[in-house]
Formats: structure tokens, sequence, C-alpha cells
């Protein structure tokens, strides 16, 4: 790839994000601006973001990546993703607006009228955030390497930087209309390289498809999937979106739950929208890049696709194209997730202040960037997967049963967010550590959402029901305030002559 | 964790109204502009200006307002288990389709295998299908919980 249009596509996208977080900085002023935006951000705009935010590293390169190696069984990964939203939209994206709650620290300590439930839900909120900037990392490390040439390290730095920056300066506010910016960034650049593709392809006479060749399950490089497997994975992306902090932070800038509802569908259209390209790419892949499969690289598919199939100056503008499309997703998921992971540290280290955020945004940055620098990339779809599954076995029956049972307790809670930690967590550490020797194992636990979420869920309810005494007292008041609906039209004669204006 | 609980943590769940209540009170009482200290309040979310009702009254307030909120949740809870169910029961079928029926491999449409189209196309329609059905659905309990509770609180209104 040209070196030079390489590091242009960064530098381009790099100082978009930058100069929208300044202009969002003009607006931005009061702490409620800084944390969510004061929650006056439109649906579309709202959706975007949503957008924006959620479709990271794993989305934009891991999905091609991942159709190269294991063919069909890698598009349950982008069904996940987005059957994920449809779970948030089910279960908790109104509710969890009328809590009033900013993190999801914030909704533990004000349903449970507890301090300990909030630690135990900061520390592992704390930990998930980091775990998902990670890959994030690993994959600027890698596009910054077959982009530029540069080394690995420079592309994971750039993110870090120019994120904190954004942050710090910016907030929340100015975060909405980057990420928003980002989603249609991500969507055109693989759009684009994708209908020039096409139009090559069919123009020279070849079947885009290869008459069929490309999805020969010979061509995987994995072992078929277990049918556990595919379960498994559809367990952990389907409850694990319910509690990624990134995600939930982004539906208290809604004005009220049916908005929350409505821009949850909102998103759900634009991820479905999204989630072809990565696969027409993966597809494609399978026949112009399959070397990249063997040799721990198809993460690169999308970035060197388009130079293999259009040739020249073309070539080099298609993929400084997705070049910039890649970055916007690395820098979309990071910053969104260190807001959320800011809101967190700042309330239970800082007070809330403004300054506190600031500080907190800079710790929850770099934390990450050294474990980054530190590791490998094993897989970037197979990482982020795993903090699906972490998520789903810790904060998700938080999530789900805090809002809809009244019998859960603190103890509860946070028992099952324990358990589920040292399960998930214990089983993902020893696949990874033990990997193929364990033999039988090798699957449950490197894959273990399907046993340890429905584990999590019995630990808590269980606890919660021994422990009945310490439901608290606020309980209906609480479920009154998640469940009813605000008010629609204002029926207060005062109030509705002040709002409408001269027109009465 | 040097920060302990503010003040704001004693009412979990504050009213709404106010977005920052030290700053709005501080305005509202001196009539002139003071200095503002601006603190995140840990829970209370600006909500906007009369978002809660009546009936959100009542039902925070009075044993009726509790059930009607419990059926109100109940409701809600159902309506989201029967789509997820319905969901995960398609989604199911599609797995064990490609799974054990090997045949579906060799149906192509426009040189494309079935399960490929199934899983890269044809989920996503049935995904946006669920969600507008419960939004319908959720939004028609709540203008029910609505009905429902201005028949309690009418009168009460027209004080």
């Amino acid at each position: 790839m040209n070196t030079a249009v390489g590091l242009a596509a960064v530098a381009a996208v790099c100082a978009a994000t930058v100069l929208i977080g300044i202009y969002g900085l003009r607006i931005s002023r009061t702490t409620g601006d800084f944390y969510v935006a004061s929650r006056t951000v439109k649906p579309w705009w709202n959706a975007s973001a949503i957008g924006g935010e959620y479709i990271s590293a794993a989305s934009f390169l891991g999905v091609a990546g991942l159709i190269l190696i294991s063919g069909i069984d890698a598009l349950w990964f982008p069904v996940g993703y987005t059957a994920g939203y449809l779970m948030l939209l089910l279960f908790v994206s109104a509710p969890l607006r009328r809590s009033g709650a900013y993190t999801i620290p914030d909704f533990a300590a004000a349903r449970l009228d507890s301090t300990a439930a909030r630690r135990v839900t900061s520390l592992l909120v704390v930990a998930v955030g980091w775990l998902y900037i990670v890959p994030q990392l690993h994959g600027a490390a890698l596009t910054m390497r077959i982009a530029t040439g540069l080394p690995g390290w420079a592309g994971a730095l750039i993110v870090v930087v120019v994120v904190v920056l954004s942050v710090v300066t910016g907030g929340m506010r100015s975060i909405t209309f980057v990420q928003a910016f980002q989603y249609w960034l991500k969507l055109t650049a693989l759009a684009v390289p994708v209908v020039f593709i096409l139009l090559v392809l069919t123009g020279s006479g070849q079947s885009p498809t290869g008459g069929g060749a490309a999805f020969d399950p010979a061509l995987d490089v994995s072992g078929d999937a277990s049918l556990y497997r595919n379960i498994s994975l559809i367990v952990a992306l389907l409850f694990g979106t319910l509690g990624l902090p990134h995600v939930l932070v982004r539906f208290y800038t809604n004005p009220d739950g049916a908005a929350a509802r409505r821009t949850t569908q909102l998103v759900l259209g634009l991820l479905a929208l999204f989630y072809l390209f990565p696969t027409i790419y993966g597809v494609l892949g399978r026949l112009h890049t399959p070397r990249l499969a063997g040799g721990g690289q198809s993460d690169a598919t999308v970035l060197l696709l388009p130079g293999r199939i259009v040739d020249g100056l073309a070539g080099d503008l298609l993929s400084a194209c997705v070049v910039a499309g890649a970055f916007a997703a690395f820098l979309s998921t990071t910053s969104g997730l260190v807001v959320s992971l800011a809101g967190v540290v700042s309330q239970d280290l800082f007070r809330g202040s403004v300054k506190g955020f600031r500080l907190a945004a800079v710790l929850s940055a770099i934390v990450p960037l050294g474990i980054a620098m530190g590791t490998e990339s094993l897989g970037l779809a197979g990482s982020v997967g795993a903090v699906f599954a972490f998520t789903a076995s810790t904060i998700c029956p938080l999530l789900l049963l805090g809002i809809w049972w009244r019998g859960l307790t603190d103890i509860g809670a946070i028992a099952g967010m324990v358990s589920g930690a040292v399960l998930c967590g214990g089983s993902l550490l020893a696949a990874t550590v033990a990997g193929p020797a364990l033999g039988g194992w090798a699957e449950p636990l490197g894959q273990p959402a399907a046993w340890t979420v429905p584990a999590a869920f019995l630990v808590t309810v269980v606890v919660s029901r021994a422990t009945p005494r310490r439901r608290p007292a606020t309980v209906a008041r609480v479920m009154a305030r998640l469940h009813t609906p605000e008010r629609t039209e204002v029926r207060d004669p005062v109030f509705r002559s002040g709002k409408s204006g001269p027109a009465n | 964790m040097s920060g302990g609980p503010d003040s704001g943590e004693a009412a979990p769940l504050p009213d709404g109204g106010a977005p920052l209540p030290d700053g709005d009170a501080g305005l509202a009482s001196g009539g002139f502009r003071q200095r503002v200290r601006v603190v995140a309040p840990r829970s209370a979310a600006p909500q906007p200006p009369g978002a809660y009702t009546f009936s959100h009254e009542l039902a925070e307030q009075s044993e009726i307002g509790e059930l009607f909120v419990r059926s109100l949740v109940r409701s809600q809870l159902r309506l989201a288990v029967v789509v997820a169910a319905g969901f995960g029961l398609i989604l199911l079928g599609v797995a064990v389709l490609i799974a054990l029926v090997p045949v579906t491999a060799t149906l192509t449409i426009a040189t494309i295998p079935l399960p490929w189209l199934l899983l890269g196309i044809g989920i996503y329609p049935v995904i946006l299908a669920c969600a507008a059905q419960y939004n319908r659905g959720a939004a028609r309990n709540e203008r029910k919980f609505r009905d429902l509770t201005a028949d309690w609180t009418e009168p009460g209104a027209k004080q």
C-alpha cells in the first residue's frame, strides 16, 4: 500500500475528529454536557452516534477476517452484534433511560440502595472497558503497520492521543457529533470501495463470487464450529451487548424512554445496513486474498482487498478510504469507552467534577494502551467476543434482574457478578493459557457464555432469595420510575401557556 | 476509592425536574446570577420539564398505583419475552437447518448458497420486524397504563 496515501488518510480522520471535538467544546459547558450531552440529542443523531460507537475494530476488520478463516460460521458474529441490540431494545433501553442514572454503577446504586453494589459494578465496568479498548488498539497497530509501514505501536498511540484530546476538551456532547460523523464515515469507507470493486470485477467479465467458489468450505482454515460453539457465541453476543458500558451511556442521551426505544430501532437498521459490507469483503477476500487466512493476518483483509483488485492510483485511493474508515472505527469505539469509563472512574475517585472527569479520561485510555503494547492480537472478532461473554456473565444479570425483578438484593447482585466474573474470566484465562492442552474442555472454556451466563443468573436469584430482608425499601418507587411512561402531553394549563409562547 | 457517597446518594432517585438542583435553586431564589458550583449529581438525570404526570405520582405513592405499575411491568415483560423467544426460535431454526440439513447448502440464488443468504442478509429484516413489533406493543402497553391511571387521577387534577 502507498505509504503517503495511507498516512494522509490516517491524518485526515484524526484531524476531522479533533476539529469536531473542538466545535463541540463551544456548546459544552456544564457537567451535564460533559457526561451525557444534557440529554438533548436528537434520535437520528443519537442513532448514528450509537452505531458509530458500536462498530468497532471487530466489526470493521474482524468480521471480514473471520469470514476468510471460518467461512459461514463467521456470519454469526454480525448477526449476534445486531441481535444484541434487539435484546437491548426489548429489555433495557426505555427503563434504563428512565432510571435517570448516568452510568451502570449509578443504576446499581439507585436500584439496590447500596454503595457496595456500586463499587463492585464500577470495578467490573472498568475491567470490561479496558478489555474492550485493547482490541481496538491492536486493530490500530495492525492498520498502521499495513497502511504506512510504521511500527504498530504508533497507531495505538495516535488513537489514544486523539481520543484523550477530544474527550478531555469536549466531553460527551462533542463525542456525540464525532460518533455520528464516524458511523457515516465508516459506512462510506466500506461501501465506496466495494461498489468500485464489484464494478471492476463485473466489467472484466468475472463473477464476483467466482461462480460460487468463494463459498466453498474447503477454503476455511479452521475446522467447522460445533453447534455448541455457535450457540454459546450467540448467547455471549446477545446478552453481552446489554452490559457494554459505552453502549449504555448512550441511552441516557435520549430525552425519554419512548425516544430511547425509537433510537434503538433506528440503530438496528443502521447496523443491519453496515454489516452487509464487511460480509461482502470477507466473501471477496476468500477469492482474492486467501493467503492472509493462513498467516494470522486475516484481519487485514478489508485493508488489502481494494489494492489487490483495483490497480494504480484508484487502488491507492480506495485503500486510503478503508484505512480512514478503520481508524474511524478505532477512534469512535475507544472514545465511547473512554467517556463511559471516565464517567465511572471520576464519580468514584474524583467526586464527579469536570477536572476529575478529564483526569479519569486520561487514566482510562493509558492503562489499555500499556496492555495493548505488551500483548499480541489473537484475532479481533474473537477477542471482542470474549469481552461480550464476560459482560454477559457479570453486568447483564444485574441489569436484567434489576429492571424486571423486585426480589433482587444487593448481596444477590454482588454474588452473581462476582461468580460470573470468576467463572467466565477464569475459563477464558485457562483457555488462553492452556489452549489445546485442555482437550475436550477447550471448547466450553474458550467459549464459556452458554454456561457462565445461566450460572451468574442462578447465583443472583438464589442469593437474592436467601436475603429477602436486604430488598431495598425504595423498590416500589424505583420500579414505578423505571417503567411508567413520561408525560407526553402537558396537562397543566399554566405550564402550557409558558411553553407555547406568543402563539397562544 | 477515596470518594465516598455524597448527599446525592441519600435520595437514590430524585424527582424529575431541575437538571442541576443546586444551580437552579440559586438562580431562582436570588434573582441575580451568582456563582454556582457545578458538580455531577450522582444519579439525578435532567428530565424534560414536567416529565412526570399525575399518574406517575400516583404510581409512586398509592397502593392502587402500585397495582397499576405491577401490571404494566408484567405486560411489558411478557411482550419482551414473547418477542425475544420468537426471535430466538427463528435463530435456532436457522442454526439447526444449516447444521442438520446439508441440502440447504446446495441451493443457490445468483451463485450464493442459501445458508449464506439466510445468515448474511435474511436474518436482518427479521430483527427489524421484531423491533418494530415490540415498539408498537410497548407503546400500546404504556398508552393503556396512562388511560387507566388518568381515570383515577382526573378528579384530583381538577382541584
